[in-house]
């Protein structure tokens, strides 16, 4: 009798220390990245910038470069050496590109100050962005209505139409991002922000249908981002807009 | 015979073993004698990484772990009314942190919810019959588990569910053999069940071993508007058909005290979790 009652205290020790365990999974694959720094459109006739670049890996881990290559399209005008330094010489505009094996990226620079940034129209207009209807992963769940990416006043939005709804879940998130695997960072009350995923509702949806609106985040820049993406952090993907 | 192999999975579903029915579920047609009871503390444990989705099709999930410590209990206040508990007074449920293969970052916490299960409390009455053991059962699953989870790690359904079950059985001298059929009335827009079981158990070595092969079912009526979670713990429309062995092993020479253990598995199921579930205890017969 006693040697079986020694078997509880066991039985309940295995019970209470069984831990949270770890699950491998591939990392989230999204297109490298070539970022040409700092991300100016301007410079003075006379005035010198140096450039860098930074890029992340198809893991979003920042990398070695490769060899670079720098070009001007119109170097009479804005001349860029081996090394990045760019010097403007005359009026007009000029794009600078940057070149390793396999990505190109670039600036457009113009002698003018000023910015033609789209996503600042400095207005009290609403521009469209992009948008994307939601589509449904599986016929499990439901996902429907268009969702906008807009501007208004300077804040980035992201919107639903009325015609929007998706099933209820006890934690679904909306977010931006590049790829559609269903392994994304989502942290409860925070926007985790990353080269993954941008996280849009920081508390979650607690509204599953309708119009709704929420700012964009600062530091998420939306055109970076091919897809909104309606997500339960305990599973699956509930539905997918491609933005365009 | 591959192929029947590849179907034959195992699934659990976790209200299941944290409450609606209790972990022991031997002997029911059969009421107990008047002063005597049977009482047992279980432990069970489920680790699945599939889960059977409202289709019945089987899909990949996050390793999502349930350990269960329940007491069960049932005493005869008449040769012909046994009262019956079922107390989950622990129930686990975990799910696995996901950490990248290729960076090591951790994409997705672990998630931890520790909470007490649903009550069942019920009694069974013997029905007038000679030729063969008859009872009716009835069993309340009172809501006092946790239904309210933020990440859906739910320990109780949230509802008052009400368990109504004819069983009959059959035994001579080294074998028994018994069967119910029951309908579960559940609230909340959940929807209701028919429940079904069926054993075969035979006794060895002077009847102190006793192994019982169970087969038992849920076949939902799908007539609930309540949400499915999405872990799949105490989802609506469930639905599974499980078989499972049970061996009990009296470890005195009065057969009083035993322990037991028992594997579940299914042949089909929805918005279940798709994995074996196993389980120690010891008991008490007297």
């Amino acid at each position: 009798m006693k040697q079986l009652l020694k078997i509880i205290p066991v039985l309940l020790a295995v019970l209470v220390q069984s831990c949270v365990g770890t699950d491998l999974v591939d990392d989230p694959v999204i297109p490298a990245k070539l970022t040409m720094l700092p991300r100016i459109d301007s410079l003075s006739v006379g005035q010198e910038q140096v450039f860098s670049v930074k890029y992340t890996n198809k893991f979003g881990i920042e990398a070695a470069s490769g060899n670079l290559t720098w070009s001007s399209s119109h170097p009479e005008r804005i001349a860029i050496n081996a090394s990045g330094n760019a010097k403007a010489l005359t009026s007009g505009s000029a794009t600078l590109y940057v070149t390793n094996e396999t990505l190109t990226d670039s600036i457009v620079l113009n002698r003018l100050s000023g910015s033609n940034n789209p996503n600042n129209p400095g207005n009290s207009d609403t521009s469209f962005l992009k948008q994307g209807v939601f589509m449904p992963v599986t016929n499990h769940y439901t996902a429907k209505g268009t969702v906008y990416v807009q501007t208004v006043n300077g804040v980035s939005q992201i919107r639903t139409d009325a015609n929007f709804g998706t099933s209820a879940g006890p934690s679904v998130y909306l977010l931006l991002t590049n790829h559609t695997n269903g392994s994304y960072s989502v942290t409860p009350g925070n926007y985790a922000i990353s080269a993954v995923s941008a996280q849009i509702t920081a508390n979650k949806l607690t509204s599953f249908s309708g119009v709704q609106t929420w700012n964009i985040p600062p530091g998420v820049h939306p055109a970076d981002y091919k897809y909104a993406v309606l997500y339960c952090v305990l599973g699956p993907i509930f539905g997918i807009a491609e933005l365009q | 015979m591959l192929r029947m192999k590849c179907k034959l999975r195992y699934v659990v579903c976790l209200f299941l073993l944290n409450g609606c029915l209790p972990a022991f579920l031997a002997a029911q047609a059969w009421t107990k004698d008047k002063g005597h009871g049977f009482y047992k503390l279980d432990f069970a444990s489920i680790r699945a990484t599939d889960i059977y989705d409202t289709q019945g099709n089987i899909a990949p999930f996050r390793t999502l772990s349930n350990y269960t410590a329940s007491f069960y209990g049932e005493y005869g206040v008449t040769r012909k009314f046994t009262v019956v508990a079922n107390v989950p007074f622990f129930v686990r449920n975990v799910i696995n942190e996901t950490k990248g293969r290729q960076t090591g970052n951790i994409l997705e916490p672990g998630i931890v919810n520790n909470n007490f299960g649903d009550i069942d409390l019920g009694f069974r009455v013997a029905l007038p019959v000679r030729a063969f053991a008859l009872s009716a059962n009835v069993l309340f699953g009172l809501p006092t588990g946790d239904a309210k989870q933020a990440d859906g790690l739910f320990t109780g359904d949230g509802e008052f569910n009400q368990l109504v079950k004819i069983s009959a059985g059959k035994s001579k001298r080294n074998w028994w053999s018994q069967g119910s059929l029951g309908f579960n009335n559940r609230a909340k827009g959940f929807s209701d069940e028919f429940r079904y079981d069926f054993e075969f158990g035979y006794k060895f070595f002077n009847d102190r071993l006793l192994a019982i092969l169970k087969i038992n079912g849920i076949e939902s009526l799908n007539n609930g508007n309540a949400e499915a979670a999405t872990t799949g713990l105490f989802s609506n429309n469930v639905e599974f058909a499980g078989i499972g062995p049970e061996l009990l092993y009296y470890a005195n020479a009065k057969k009083t005290i035993g322990i037991s253990a028992r594997i579940t598995g299914a042949v089909k199921g929805q918005n279940v979790l798709a994995a074996p579930a196993f389980s120690l205890g010891v008991f008490a017969d007297f």
